[in-house]
């Protein structure tokens, strides 16, 4: 009764600043809102559970509140809530309410640009940026709707920028001569506050200097650190972990042909201040690409070469998305010795609480089969190699895209021998409707396909590793009446060999290997309706099967019923 | 040029940086390599005098690091050390036997018969014997270890109870040298089985030479429970003379206490400094009679008392070498 009048007071609030904006356009409430239930039907392929449900339901409905004031032209304040009635809650019994995001910005002096709260910030790929996870940029029709909305609740953006907490300002100077412009950016953030016992307010903060000489070239340099404020608690060693770096952007014609080339070069150091058992980490990296595209035929060809020293360390941009040391949250034991359930591709789409929030200091924990080659981004310490990347759209409504990194160590891994990393991926996306006669009807097939090899020899047996992953994903959506869509993913992945898999102690070094030995493979087939009522609404029915194969776990099948409902306002 | 300049600065600055190209991790060869003894491992002597602090350091080498044990026995006593590491170099950093004991007793003069094992490559191979001239001396007031018989200062009492054992045992099986207090018997009219008070005066002292720091004072003693047996309470009891008078006054000067119950079968130390002595009054925690202070500089008596529950049948415990220690407790 108590959690329902504070929602009923706030919702008051809100409509009462929603008519506030129409009378003066200062205050005006913006946010999104969602349904979904799941219904899923478990069980195992090859054996009986008598022990783990066989069916559960889940699911919940929540509205995302922004009230938005401008009490003048240059400071606009953001407080969002969040109310949120799990499946089942009902009469305020379940239901949760939630500060979303808070945050004020404005403009000082006509000129310096300034944000207070929550802040998405991203420099460099290098130095500081969310990277899409690998086995995520797979995702299709069916399972990147869930997806989505988990990389909306965590505040992942199609920019890469990390949610923090903290103050950042921006502004920018043009000269008359010699560079057309310099822009400056500086944040700074709280990723852990003090405990007012042996544990300090962690903080990070950085900034970049753009130096634009014209369209054609720029300079910039970016610099972060990840670092303890002494002071703030009795502890008496202090983590250092700044990372910086040089790049540059040429554009220039030559050959009928549109080249940029960028570089970027840099340096890290991660020591343990006031310790004298930690060492001290520095290493460096550089990336040099180049860039050639045809306009006129639609043809993009990136190629480069990149190292990342195996002891560079920037934890803005080695973070990595997916927390593999956590556990799904439906279905976590099943079979009759309720072994843990290893996360999935399903899990992946649709639980949120496997995923990173705040950024966080050493390297952390990854799965091989996802990912053995780049699973901290292109900032994955001890690799270098070629890199090649295409792009081609053969005609409207029908392009390509192919991608390869070949890999290696920078230095061996307990041994001399290096390890090979090869990943390779294709994709072809056409719209059939456009080149053939159907008219303003849309008719999209998608579909990826890739594969990543891992290998080493050397001259003991145990010396060897052989690691394969494929990966395909194959999508439809095609209108069937106004705004009705059918909707449908296939999706794989499968990998087999084995690899040692690196542990590390607290100072992010390898202390020891894991032998990881497997053959499993997972598919998801969907289908659904897609309604549209608008480019931000939209209603999904949906229906997947999602098969799971694994010679070190059992084996199991979870067929999916899902409603979707999502807008945005 | 000047962008081409500043790419090439870049490129530059990239490639002027060097690194450590040694491996990432342990070496592989150290994990998962065939293992092999490179040198046998070996003493240094083969006869040790403690008493002069001589040791033994033990030496040897693999091809790769592994857990190690050596297992020291004594051929007359039972005693064992075992010295252990996870390295694939023994030497005197990791294998230095000082005399010191991991089971009880401890070691006697004798014979000790020395082994080294791998468990996890299933190797194991004996070193050979060592003999020992002198044990090591242990730095600490001995309050009691039966080797020479009864201080006649000691007050020793016995209840009549059925199955007696109240006295000094000789035997090889003794904790700490040749003698060991054995407690036994089955009394069904009392708790109180035995009990033996150790005053000050028994050592021509007025109050027992310690320390006056009770976190520096260590009390320890050893005792053996047999099997079979689940009913033995041991109650040590510390009465100190506030007032210098020579006596300890009942309910104006402190008395702590230490109640043993449980004891684990075999031998075992019972160590703890004198600060984490109790007051009890009927086993419960209490407040001291006198000014709850602890102050090891004047106790004036340490009591034992050999208890069991009259209906719980006949009861047993033997105890060895009663000794003060300061800094720490007594390493074996």
């Amino acid at each position: 009764m108590h959690k329902s009048l504070i929602i009923g007071s706030i919702l008051s609030i809100f409509m009462g600043m929603s008519f506030s904006a129409q009378a003066q356009k200062k205050v005006w409430v913006s946010g999104a809102a969602r349904g979904v239930v799941y219904g899923d039907e478990y069980a195992l392929t090859e054996s009986t559970d008598t022990t783990t449900a066989r069916r559960t339901e889940s699911g919940h409905t929540m509205v995302d509140l922004g009230v938005n004031i401008q009490p003048s032209e240059q400071i606009l304040i953001q407080g969002m809530v969040r109310i949120r009635n799990d499946y089942g809650g009902f009469w305020g019994s379940g239901v949760t309410f939630d500060v979303r995001q808070l945050y004020i910005k404005g403009i000082l002096g006509g000129f310096l640009r300034y944000q207070l709260g929550d802040i998405d910030y991203r420099l460099s790929e290098y130095t500081f940026s969310n990277t899409e996870s690998l086995v995520n940029s797979f995702a299709g029709e069916i399972t990147s709707t869930p997806l989505d909305q988990a990389r909306y609740d965590v505040f992942y953006t199609e920019n890469g920028t990390w949610r923090q907490q903290g103050a950042a300002i921006d502004f920018a100077l043009e000269f008359r001569s010699v560079m057309e412009e310099a822009r400056f950016d500086f944040y700074t953030t709280r990723i852990r506050p003090t405990d007012f016992n042996n544990i300090d307010d962690r903080l990070y903060s950085g900034g970049s200097v753009v130096l634009v000489q014209s369209e054609q070239f720029q300079l910039g340099g970016q610099y972060t650190n990840l670092y303890d404020l002494s002071g703030t608690s009795d502890a008496t060693v202090f983590l250092r972990n700044p990372a910086m770096s040089l790049s540059s952007e040429f554009k220039f014609d030559a050959l009928n042909t549109d080249f940029t080339a960028f570089v970027e070069a840099g340096r890290s150091t991660l020591r343990w201040e006031g310790s004298d058992v930690a060492p001290e980490l520095n290493d460096f990296f550089y990336d040099a690409r180049l860039k050639a595209s045809w306009p006129s035929i639609g043809l993009d060809i990136t190629g480069g070469y990149r190292e990342v020293g195996p002891n560079y360390r920037a934890p803005g941009a080695q973070t990595m998305r997916i927390n593999y040391q956590s556990r799904p949250r439906a279905y976590q034991r099943y079979g009759n010795d309720q072994q843990l359930r290893r996360l999935s591709l399903l899990d992946l789409s649709r639980d949120v609480s496997l995923y990173q929030t705040q950024i966080t200091a050493g390297l952390m924990e990854y799965d091989p089969r996802y990912d053995n080659a780049t699973p901290y981004g292109v900032a994955t310490p001890n690799r270098r190699g070629f890199t090649v990347d295409l792009s081609y759209k053969v005609m409207d409504g029908l392009s390509a895209t192919a991608k390869t990194e070949m890999l290696q160590d920078v230095v061996g891994l307990g041994t001399t021998a290096i390890t090979n990393y090869n990943t390779t991926t294709f994709g072809l996306q056409t719209d059939v409707a456009k080149w053939t006669n159907l008219g303003e009807r849309e008719i999209s097939i998608g579909a990826q396909y890739g594969m990543q090899g891992s290998g080493r020899t050397g001259e003991a047996a145990y010396e060897s590793i052989d690691l394969g992953s494929t990966f395909m994903s194959v999508n439809l959506k095609a209108s069937l009446v106004s705004s009705l869509y059918l909707i449908g993913e296939w999706r794989t992945w499968q990998t087999e060999g084995n690899t040692l898999v690196a542990n590390r102690d607290e100072y992010s070094q390898i202390n020891d290997f894991t032998e990881y030995n497997i053959d499993y493979s997972e598919q998801i087939l969907g289908a659904g309706f897609l309604y549209e009522f608008s480019e931000k609404t939209a209603l999904r029915l949906m229906y997947q099967n999602f098969n799971w194969q694994d010679e070190g776990s059992l084996p199991y099948r979870m067929n999916t019923w899902t409603i979707f409902f999502n807008m945005k306002f | 040029m000047k962008k081409i300049l500043a790419l090439a600065l870049l490129a530059g600055f990239a490639w002027s940086c060097d690194r450590d190209m040694n491996t990432l991790g342990p070496d592989l060869d150290e994990i998962y390599g065939d293992f092999t003894v490179l040198d046998e491992v070996t003493p240094d002597q083969t006869s040790v005098d403690f008493k002069s602090n001589q040791t033994v350091v033990f030496e040897g080498r693999f091809n790769k690091t592994v857990d190690w044990e050596i297992h020291i026995i004594g051929q007359r006593s039972g005693a064992e050390k075992i010295l252990s590491g996870k390295t694939r170099n023994i030497d005197a950093s990791n294998a230095t036997w000082e005399g010191t004991t991991t089971e009880l007793p401890m070691f006697k003069v004798e014979d000790c018969l020395a082994f080294v094992t791998v468990p996890e490559e299933g190797y194991i191979d004996t070193i050979g014997t060592i003999q020992i001239d002198s044990v090591a001396s242990r730095e600490g007031f001995v309050v009691a270890n039966f080797e020479n018989g009864m201080n006649p200062g000691w007050v020793s009492f016995a209840q009549s109870g059925a199955n007696m054992s109240w006295g000094i045992v000789q035997s090889d099986t003794a904790a700490e040298g040749d003698h060991y207090f054995d407690m036994g018997g089955e009394v069904t009219f009392d708790y109180l089985i035995g009990l033996i008070d150790f005053p000050a005066s028994a050592y021509s002292e007025a109050t027992f030479p310690l320390n006056e720091n009770p976190d520096q004072v260590y009390f320890n003693i050893f005792l053996y429970k047999p099997a079979g047996i689940n009913n033995e309470i041991v109650l040590l009891q510390f009465r100190e003379d506030e007032n210098g008078d020579g006596n300890y006054s009942d309910g104006s000067e402190d008395m702590y206490s230490l109640e043993l119950r449980g004891l684990s079968v075999g031998w075992q130390l019972v160590s703890l400094p004198y600060s984490d002595l109790v007051a009890l009054v009927n086993g419960q925690p209490s407040n001291p009679a006198g000014n709850g202070v602890h102050e090891p500089d004047k106790l004036l008596q340490v009591s034992m008392l050999f208890l069991a529950d009259p209906a719980s049948g006949y009861s047993n415990t033997w105890m060895d070498n009663l000794i003060f220690t300061e800094g720490g407790p007594l390493i074996p």
